[in-house]
């Protein structure tokens, strides 16, 4: 009985930190916990600093906003927590997030069409 | 080098020889003039020849060491263009063995990297068909890449948003109020700014507590996320909660 009560703990504990670990890729939520103080909690960030094991490759798996964990990474640094509680910052981070994903689909068809050329130029010289 | 040189002995040789046969001359045109002394006469040409012939002998001994040197010398020169050659010879080698190092020294650099990355790729080993399954996952769910309608005001985003935090595991933790009203209501107290993501005041005090308890709980692996996420999706998008509802089942 209590190792069933456990198990669904952590199980409860997985999902919760898998989503607020995915939570993080929100700036405006980032802004929001920057200004009401929690990253100058050093248990707050000493969380964070462990939230870390999220980039192994058997958790990571499980994301479904990968860019979370470069948000993790930024947030180990200082100037970042406290940069964010800036509204101007946060809406640049933003803005630049959505300009990223709206254009990620053309942006990697060029890259994929650059590769190619450069490939089939390759091909050609060899020949 | 103390002893005279060869050239030099040779020169005062030929010298000697010159005032000797002077000597011999002179004596010999005196020796005219005066017929009457007779035999003193005799007895200065006899020195006087003797002393040409043997500075005559002395002169061909210094022409034959002079020879002996010449061949000497005809070797030595030879010797140092050889040697001249073979440094200039030395010097290629040395160039091109600096060549070889630089590129082996590159080779090895480029090698260690491969073997980094080949170690890490066996550490890390993930298997194909997962890793196209996760792609799956996070561009059904258009995490990565915004859908190719996306307009400027529409409302999805590629990040949790403010409704889906109260749906998931976090919000019902701390009993968040899911519909919207009581939220926009204390949020406009609260906040009474123009701010277009309304902050859920309740969630992060929870977080903060989820940090201090996290010692009492150990991690689990693969729990019911998966459902959750489709719920997030459902929320997200309606075009893409399809193919991730299907996922799940």
């Amino acid at each position: 009985m209590a190792a069933r009560v456990t198990e669904q703990e952590d199980r409860l504990r997985f999902q919760i930190e898998l989503e607020f670990v995915q939570c993080l890729a929100n700036p405006n939520y980032l802004h929001f916990l920057a200004q009401r103080g929690f990253f100058k909690d050093p248990a707050f960030v000493n969380y964070l600093k462990y939230l870390q094991y999220w980039k192994d490759p058997p958790y990571s798996k499980y994301l479904k906003y990968p860019h979370c964990l470069h948000f993790l990474d930024l947030l180990q640094y200082e100037s970042f927590r406290k940069e964010i509680a800036n509204f101007q910052c946060a809406k640049f981070i933003d803005d630049q997030q959505l300009l990223q994903w709206q254009h990620y689909t053309r942006k990697r068809i060029r890259l994929l069409n650059q590769q190619a050329e450069t490939n089939q130029q390759q091909l050609q010289q060899q020949k | 080098m103390a002893a005279p040189s060869t050239k030099a002995v040779l020169l005062s040789l030929v010298d000697d020889v010159e005032i000797i046969t002077k000597e011999l001359f002179e004596s010999i045109a005196s020796s005219k003039q005066q017929k009457a002394t007779g035999l003193g006469g005799t007895e200065d040409y006899h020195q006087l020849t003797e002393l040409l012939v043997q500075k005559d002998q002395e002169l061909k001994d210094a022409l034959n060491l002079a020879g002996e040197q010449a061949v000497i010398q005809k070797k030595i020169d030879s010797l140092k263009a050889e040697s001249f050659k073979r440094d200039q010879d030395i010097r290629k080698l040395q160039q091109q063995l600096k060549e070889a190092e630089h590129v082996l020294s590159t080779a090895i650099y480029q090698a260690k990297q491969k073997l980094i990355s080949i170690q890490k790729a066996t550490k890390n080993q993930v298997p194909s068909e997962e890793l196209i399954k996760y792609a799956h996952r996070i561009s059904a769910s258009n995490a990565v890449a915004a859908p190719l309608t996306w307009q400027p005001g529409d409302p999805r985003r590629p990040y949790p948003q403010d409704i889906e935090m109260r749906l998931g595991f976090l919000g019902r933790q701390s009993d968040l109020p899911i519909n919207g009203q009581m939220l926009q209501a204390q949020s406009q107290a609260s906040q009474g700014s123009s701010l277009s993501w309304q902050p859920p005041p309740e969630i992060a005090p929870m977080v903060s507590q989820v940090a201090i308890n996290q010692s009492a709980m150990s991690v689990d692996s693969k729990g019911h996320n998966k459902e959750n996420e489709g719920d997030e999706v459902e929320v997200m998008s309606t075009d893409s909660s399809s193919s991730s509802s299907s996922e799940s089942g």
